[in-house]
């Protein structure tokens, strides 16, 4: 797709009624600009990399075949922020990644990270411990209610404001800020104990 | 100091790291922070996580195909486009339309040949009655809808027949 | 190649016109109705049924139980509008027919029967064209007799 195309299609209004007449290159230019970002939401609720392309790639089918009921009365980001948290919080998907994290243990999932640096040929000891801190806060985050969590991906991750984040779950800021103050204090609890398990 | 930052209040390095306060606020707790070490200590820890979480993310982005999902997803909706479009077009002029049309026929034609003949109205049709009988009885034949007149003449009638 | 002439095909046209329309000019001129009489007696002494009753018999089966039919007598009038036909009926009795219209496909009969002065029934009926009118019931002998009165017109 050419620079031109691309730069035509900026816009979001632009894109928006490109979109709904079904244009193709429209709509590889949604995804191209919205596909890492979708993908890094989905990720932080899911911390499943291939459910979350799934939930990305079924997020931009969704788009393109209700693209009509997009009024234009937020913006485009929030309604694809909202699609996609919404599937990841979708219940079936709960169930069966409740499962999965049932039957997995974090270790493993650092041990072969390990593994993957030792092939890499760099020293074990410094990288882990730079990973250490997102990998104990990946940890962390499975404890987190689902939504609890989600709020915090979409505030530390995107940087959403309170408001931003209210209008993308429908919920009141008060309900935001509660459980953002939640996660964030589970959070510090779990990271705190998991330092002196370390020790 | 202000009562407000005497506890060091979590709640307000929250809002201050998520830009929540007013400017008048935001002056006042930058100020307490110079201050406090345990606040810069918990706004530094937040950061530190906000970070962590992005790059544990990015690490992961980083493995991602993009171009595969790219691929398909534009493959999917060409493929939605082409079977929409012709399941449409041929439902439409080659089921529906037609379909239409023969169930409009069968219709008409059961109604001209079933309901019709069944619904066939009497041979005659009575407008009125009169006449010295001591009962009358108006009957239907069954198949034909034949009309049946039956009379029981008076018995002066039939004293006089009798001697025929 | 066929040559036609017009003059020829014109009279053609006329008389084969003129041909069609016959039918619709004499009923618009004099409307006549052809009514049928039959005389029919029924009884279940004995079991018989008239050749020419059969079709009559089902019919009347499936409304009575006589086991005999007998085709006593058959009348067929033709009356114009408003002409008064009449008919001897067994047991000193007479039926009289006066087609008063035809409106569509029923034409407005009044029927009379009496018996030495004395008035049976009087009734005026609407009979659909090719159909029948059954009226029965005054006894004779060891039956019943029943009149089938139809039209055509």
């Amino acid at each position: 797709m050419s620079n031109s195309i691309h730069n035509r299609i900026l816009d979001q209004d632009r894109l928006v009624a490109l979109l709904k007449q079904g244009d193709e290159v429209a709509f590889q230019v949604l995804v191209r600009r919205f596909q890492k970002k979708l993908f890094a939401i989905a990720y932080g609720i899911t911390l499943d990399r291939e459910e979350s392309m799934d939930i990305v790639q079924e997020v931009f089918l969704q788009v393109y075949t209700g693209i009509n009921a997009f009024k234009g009365d937020a913006a485009l980001s929030t309604w694809l922020h909202r699609i996609t948290v919404n599937r990841c919080l979708n219940w079936k998907r709960k169930w069966a990644r409740r499962f999965k994290w049932r039957h997995s243990s974090i270790d493993t999932v650092e041990n072969e990270r390990l593994d993957e640096n030792k092939e890499a040929g760099l020293a074990p000891e410094a990288l882990y411990q730079g990973k250490e801190l997102g990998v104990k806060i990946e940890k962390a985050l499975k404890t987190l209610p689902d939504q609890a969590r989600a709020i915090f991906v979409l505030r530390e991750l995107e940087g959403l404001s309170y408001d931003e984040i209210a209008k993308t779950l429908a919920l009141k800021k008060g309900t935001v800020k509660s459980r953002l103050f939640y996660a964030r204090k589970k959070l510090k609890g779990l990271l705190q104990s998991y330092v002196k398990e370390d020790s | 100091m202000d009562k407000q930052y005497s506890s060091c209040d979590e709640q307000l390095i929250y809002r201050y790291f998520d830009k929540d306060m007013d400017p008048e606020e935001n002056a006042r707790f930058q100020n307490h922070l110079g201050v406090c070490k345990t606040c810069s200590m918990q706004l530094e820890h937040l950061k530190n996580q906000a970070e962590a979480l992005a790059d544990r993310i990015n690490e992961e982005s980083e493995k991602a195909d993009f171009y595969a999902l790219e691929k398909k997803v534009l493959g999917e909706i060409r493929r939605k486009n082409r079977s929409f479009f012709n399941w449409k077009d041929v439902l439409f002029k080659k089921i529906y339309v037609p379909a239409t049309v023969a169930v409009a026929m069968t219709v008409l034609v059961s109604f001209y040949y079933f309901y019709m003949p069944l619904y066939s109205p009497p041979s005659a049709i009575i407008n009125s009655f009169t006449g010295e009988f001591s009962s009358v009885m108006i009957l239907e034949t069954p198949e034909t809808k034949q009309t049946i007149l039956w009379i029981n003449e008076d018995e002066s009638f039939n004293v006089e027949n009798q001697s025929v | 190649m066929l040559r036609i002439n017009p003059c020829r095909a014109a009279f053609v046209f006329l008389v084969l016109t003129a041909i069609a329309l016959a039918p619709c000019t004499r009923a618009w001129a004099r409307p006549a109705i052809n009514i049928g009489v039959e005389t029919i007696l029924a009884s279940q002494k004995d079991r018989f049924v008239d050749p020419k009753l059969l079709p009559l018999k089902n019919e009347l089966n499936s409304v009575f139980r006589y086991t005999s039919y007998r085709l006593i007598n058959s009348r067929q009038l033709q009356l114009n509008i408003g002409r008064k036909g009449t008919v001897q009926l067994p047991g000193g009795r007479v039926l009289t027919i006066v087609p008063k219209n035809i409106k569509g496909k029923r034409a407005t009969l009044s029927l009379m029967m009496h018996k030495k002065k004395r008035n049976i029934f009087n009734t005026e009926i609407r009979l659909r064209n090719h159909s029948a009118i059954i009226v029965g019931g005054p006894k004779y002998k060891n039956g019943n007799l029943i009149f089938r009165i139809s039209n055509s017109f």
